[in-house]
């Protein structure tokens, strides 16, 4: 009753003028990056990022998880319509959905996919709702070994996650560690790495090296990038029949159960959850020959598993403070740039955040669902707009992002070479995520380990011998070893399977 | 040469480099580490794993072919969009960033997209002054004002 009772006081929060505002914002940037193949929702936060410094945090947080569940809604769109996938967790959609359009189904197919994406999102809210505030009162019993143990395994589980080589995905986070220990030393105030450069004395700053990952990155890799061509143009019967909802309805709430449990895992993910419901529905279905050929379980179930996965996703970040991917790192940065400091008293020292954010998340569903049926038509005319329109306009908002940062142009160079870095990265199949991750709890991390090896007088049997900290070091190096003994890694099926797509 | 071999060099001198500055910052005692401590376990898994790829490639022979990755493709736009960005980068200060934005879309949508001029011209202009009046007006981002100080 006390959760319903925050939950409704966070409803009222979110519904004020400002904060409605950024939430609508949010969520119509959240679609916009969604329905643009060149551009997702960590690339779009990045660009935001320095506005932290000028907007109010409850307002600006609400508009940077907007885009977050936003986007896939967004994504589908591009899915059904052109076949292009806007976001990673789409990519199963446009499997039956873009065969649904080609028969002439692309209304209900639009229609299932944001009432599935509002069922999921707005149940897995509620579940959110519970078990943060539960899970963050388990994390008040940690000290620091428990909390490097933590931060060990959420690396491990985003490692062993990772599509392709495990050892690049490692390789990626020790490099993310080793750039955040540039800077002043954290305890002595030593500098290190700093080659006697001005900008670099304060660290390699979080926004101009994701905006350069992800945003400047992406538009080098998509200069070629043509507009997608749309099959089905005029969209007619939105609102799905009773025969749709009844084909429906069970791999709704399959997708939103599923969605909810592999997304609060920390290193499973969106993409993950709509791949594990779609293989669910195929194997329980009567038909499983129809799928791919525009079965509307098909798209009604991975895109309420996306939602469904996107906010429980939120769960070990706002409940232990451990960001599990690129977006929630980038949260956990601005989180950190507006004084908020994640972690198991995140909830009980900032309540109005956390019950606002989750209050918006219900409020921006509605929206989602009101908006974005009625938007199609516009969605599908962005979908048009050539892209040597829109990259000039990502490059001159990743540098007026990085300039503002620190009002230099250090950083600016900053962004820029991660902009290569990002691309020849995508190039090598190196993935971003585990970088981006090393560098934002890098400096947490050192923090930790030095404090325990203080604590335990320099022997690291201390991350063995005290209960959590022993259960989390030893998942993380069952994660990292078991590859070797068993030559593979559980659940690589499903990310064989995306990267194969 | 195999293009792993090269990527392994570059881990494997990253980790050299960062070692020795590691160890030259200092490591302490265990029971107290100092400010070379993290770094240097961060540098050293980097130098592991880059010499096991490297041992790896070897294995696999000198006769696996490099996978066309279609960076010689767009070599030239890519190259094109940074030299932009760079430039920008330097000559934001003393240009502003009015004239800046300007030349930095123009420059784009006529080297990089091929456009005609009436359309770059038109475009570049849009940009420039809607940018310059959410950024600079509206949210006061401070952004440079150059050579039109006088005007803004």
């Amino acid at each position: 009753m006390a959760t319903l009772d925050a939950l409704t006081q966070g409803i009222f929060i979110a519904a004020s003028p400002l904060n409605l505002l950024y939430g609508f914002l949010g969520v119509l940037l959240g679609t916009l990056v969604g329905v643009l193949p060149g551009l997702g929702p960590a690339g779009a936060i990045a660009l935001l990022l320095p506005l932290a410094l000028h907007a109010p945090p409850l307002a600006y947080l609400i508009m940077l998880f907007g885009i977050t569940y936003g986007a896939q809604y967004g994504g589908s769109t591009t899915s059904i319509l052109v076949n292009i996938p806007g976001e990673a967790s789409s990519v199963i959609t446009c499997l039956d959905g873009y065969a649904m359009a080609r028969q002439g189904r692309a209304g209900p197919a639009l229609g299932i996919a944001a009432f599935g994406s509002f069922i999921g999102g707005t149940i897995s809210i509620f579940g959110l709702a519970y078990l943060a505030p539960a899970l963050a009162e388990f994390g008040l019993h940690f000290g620091p070994p428990e909390y490097a143990a933590l931060m060990l395994f959420g690396l491990t589980a985003l490692v062993y996650l990772a599509h392709g080589a495990m050892d690049k995905a490692i390789l990626m986070a020790l490099f993310g560690i080793l750039l955040a220990s540039v800077g002043l030393d954290p305890v002595t105030g030593q500098p290190r790495f700093t080659f006697d450069i001005l900008v670099l004395r304060d660290g390699v700053g979080l926004t101009p090296v994701v905006i350069g990952l992800f945003g400047i990155s992406e538009v080098l890799v998509n200069l070629r990038s043509e507009a997608g061509e749309i099959f089905q143009k005029k969209i007619t019967g939105l609102l799905p029949t009773s025969e749709d909802w009844k084909d429906s309805a069970m791999p709704i709430a399959r997708g939103t159960i599923l969605g909810f449990l592999v997304g609060a895992i920390p290193g499973l993910n969106v993409v993950i959850a709509t791949f594990a419901a779609y293989a669910l529905e195929k194997k329980v279905s009567k038909h499983p020959e129809k799928f791919g050929r525009g079965a509307i379980e098909g798209v009604a179930a991975p895109e309420t598993a996306n939602n469904a996965a996107s906010c429980s996703g939120w769960i070990p970040l706002l409940s232990l403070g451990l960001p599990t991917g690129s977006v929630t790192s980038l949260i956990f940065g601005a989180l950190l740039i507006h004084g908020l400091a994640p972690g198991p008293l995140f909830i009980k020292n900032s309540p109005e955040i956390f019950w606002g954010v989750l209050g918006s998340m219900v409020i921006g569903n509605v929206l989602l669902l009101i908006l974005n049926l009625p938007l199609i038509g516009l969605w599908i005319k962005v979908l048009q707009v050539p892209y040597f329109f829109l990259f000039p306009l990502i490059i001159l908002f990743g540098i007026i992002g990085a300039y503002t940062t620190s009002g230099t142009t250090g950083d600016v160079v900053i962004m820029i070479i991660f902009g290569v870095v990002g691309y020849l990265m995508r190039k090598f199949a190196y993935e971003p995520a585990p970088m981006v991750l090393g560098l934002v709890i890098g400096p947490l991390l050192e923090t930790a380990i030095r404090r325990s090896m203080i604590m335990s007088k320099g022997s690291v049997a201390i991350f063995f011998q005290r209960p959590i900290a022993a259960f989390f070091m030893s998942a993380a190096l069952l994660m990292l070893l078991s590859p070797l003994l068993t030559r593979r890694r559980i659940g690589h099926e499903i990310i064989e399977k995306l990267e194969e797509t | 040469m195999k293009r792993e071999t090269v990527i392994c060099g570059f881990w494997l001198l990253l980790s050299l480099y960062s070692s020795i500055e590691s160890y030259r910052l200092g490591l302490s005692a265990a029971n107290r580490p100092g400010p070379g401590f993290f770094p240097l376990i961060a540098a050293t898994g980097i130098g592991v794993i880059a010499a096991l790829r490297l041992i790896g490639s070897v294995r696999t022979g000198v006769s696996a072919k490099n996978p066309d990755l279609g960076i010689a493709g767009e070599a030239k736009l890519v190259l094109y969009v940074i030299a932009g960005m760079t430039a920008y980068a330097f000559l934001l200060e003393p240009l502003g960033f009015f004239l800046c934005t300007l030349l930095l879309v123009a420059f784009y949508l006529k080297v990089i997209a091929g456009r005609g001029w009436l359309i770059t011209l038109i475009f570049a202009s849009v940009v420039a002054l809607t940018s310059h009046i959410f950024f600079d007006v509206l949210l006061r981002a401070e952004l440079p004002r150059g050579v039109l100080d006088w005007w803004m």
